[in-house]
């Protein structure tokens, strides 16, 4: 039955991923089962009726008129032919992007301490050493990950395939993950919300001494949490984006239905704003912290800022859609 | 014997398949199947020419289709023949006649 199954995946291919091309290919999938089962009832053997069940298929073309892809069907040799992507590369692609993700989250959670030193004291050598040591290792760590990254740039700048094979690989692979995504996720929400415990116990216990201790703790719990966090969505969004790689045009888009959502709006001056939200977020934050030396209360524009990006990702959704 | 030429026989599915729903609502393979007995195993529709009737004769507005599920849990697509479907049927039907009228006048059978 696989067979049958992926010959017609192959007859459809390269058609468009429109409502009535999903329909056909639903309904010859559904002739062409009942057709196998009934021969296979009737005793016959599996390789004589996958063939005769095949054979009794007949032409695409026929159905160019009541699919509206005569076009589609027409220009198919001037098409672009798609670069292939083998089982092996994905299964590389997928541990170099890990990688990747676990290095950039590395890095962001050194940018989240690089401050620790002058929460800790005023200005001295070490706390300015933390600043540029552990900013400098997060830039390493984001340069080294862009290689591991950079190998794969063609999957989204070249027209690529990846066969059905692939596509249940990963559509399994992703479904293995999806329990650790969870744990991974909750892992890191939880460690960000006691964060503010040592913060508490250090305030109840010296009066006020030991707040900038109980902050430094927040800190590296809140970038461990963050580790998590990044590491789990850098995975799973590997997973997606090489199960998009056959879509937009075609009908193995059938696999990441309601999956490639887009990231933009229908928007210019929206998309601009979000994308310069955060690092607007961090130069404020390391504005305000440096000149008014508030180190032990300024990381509060970190939750606010979050919250603040939700409600402006809410207002902008709703006012002009997503791209 | 020679095999019925697709060229031929494409204008006559819509009569065959309106026929067949003309008796009773049915599913793609069970009308596929049908045609296949009743020619005897002469003609054998392909599953694409099959659909490209259903789709055909639907934007036509002789038949609708619903989805229903069969017995062994499997859902199907049921395709009705409508009040203008069976008028269709009957025309397509006359034409036939007259058809095979004109064309026997020049099917000359050799003499044995």
């Amino acid at each position: 039955m696989d067979t049958i199954k992926n010959y017609l995946e192959m007859m459809f291919q390269n058609l468009p991923n429109t409502v009535e091309v999903r329909k056909a290919h639903d309904e010859l999938l559904s002739m062409m089962e009942d057709k196998y089962d009934e021969l296979i009832s009737e005793g016959k053997p599996e390789n004589e009726a996958v063939a005769q069940v095949i054979s009794e298929f007949g032409n695409l073309d026929e159905l160019a008129e009541s699919l509206g892809i005569s076009k589609v069907i027409n220009e198919k040799k001037e098409e672009v032919p798609r670069r292939k992507v083998s089982l092996s590369e994905i299964k590389e692609c997928i541990s170099d992007k890990t990688i990747k993700t676990v290095l950039e989250a590395i890095g962001v959670a050194l940018c989240i301490n690089c401050a620790d030193g002058f929460i800790m004291s005023m200005p001295d050598v070490f706390s300015i050493a933390n600043l540029f040591v552990f900013i400098g290792l997060a830039v390493g760590l984001f340069i080294f990950g862009g290689v591991f990254n950079q190998k794969w740039n063609y999957l989204y700048n070249e027209p690529c395939l990846i066969d059905y094979d692939s596509v249940n690989y990963l559509s399994d692979e992703r479904e293995k993950f999806r329990t650790k995504k969870g744990i991974l996720l909750a892992l890191g929400v939880v460690l960000i919300v006691i964060s503010v415990i040592p913060c508490a116990i250090a305030g109840s216990i010296s009066h006020g001494e030991n707040d900038a201790i109980g902050t430094v703790i927040m800190m590296i719990m809140i970038a461990a949490g963050v580790v998590l966090i990044i590491i789990q969505s850098g995975i799973s969004n590997t997973y997606k984006e090489l199960l998009s790689i056959n879509d937009e045009n075609t009908i193995s888009g059938n696999y990441v239905a309601g999956q490639n959502e887009s990231r933009g709006y229908n928007n210019k001056a929206a998309n601009t704003i979000m994308e310069l939200y955060w690092p607007t977020v961090t130069c404020l934050y390391l504005t305000i912290s440096f000149l008014t030396f508030t180190w032990t209360i300024s990381w509060i524009i970190w939750p606010i800022a979050g919250i603040f990006s939700k409600v402006l990702d809410i207002i902008f959704r709703n006012s002009f859609g997503k791209a | 014997m020679s095999e019925i030429s697709s060229d031929v026989i494409r204008g006559y599915t819509d009569t065959m398949l309106l026929c067949l729903l003309n008796e009773s609502d049915n599913y793609g393979y069970a009308l596929s199947k049908e045609i296949s007995e009743r020619s005897e195993g002469k003609y054998v529709i392909k599953e694409t020419t099959l659909y490209s009737a259903f789709t055909r004769l639907e934007k036509n507005g002789y038949i609708t289709s619903y989805s229903q599920v069969a017995e062994n849990g499997k859902k199907r697509t049921y395709y009705k023949i409508s009040e203008k479907g069976k008028e269709y049927y009957r025309m397509k039907c006359e034409e036939w006649e007259l058809t095979k009228e004109v064309i026997e006048k020049f099917i000359i059978k050799e003499e044995q």
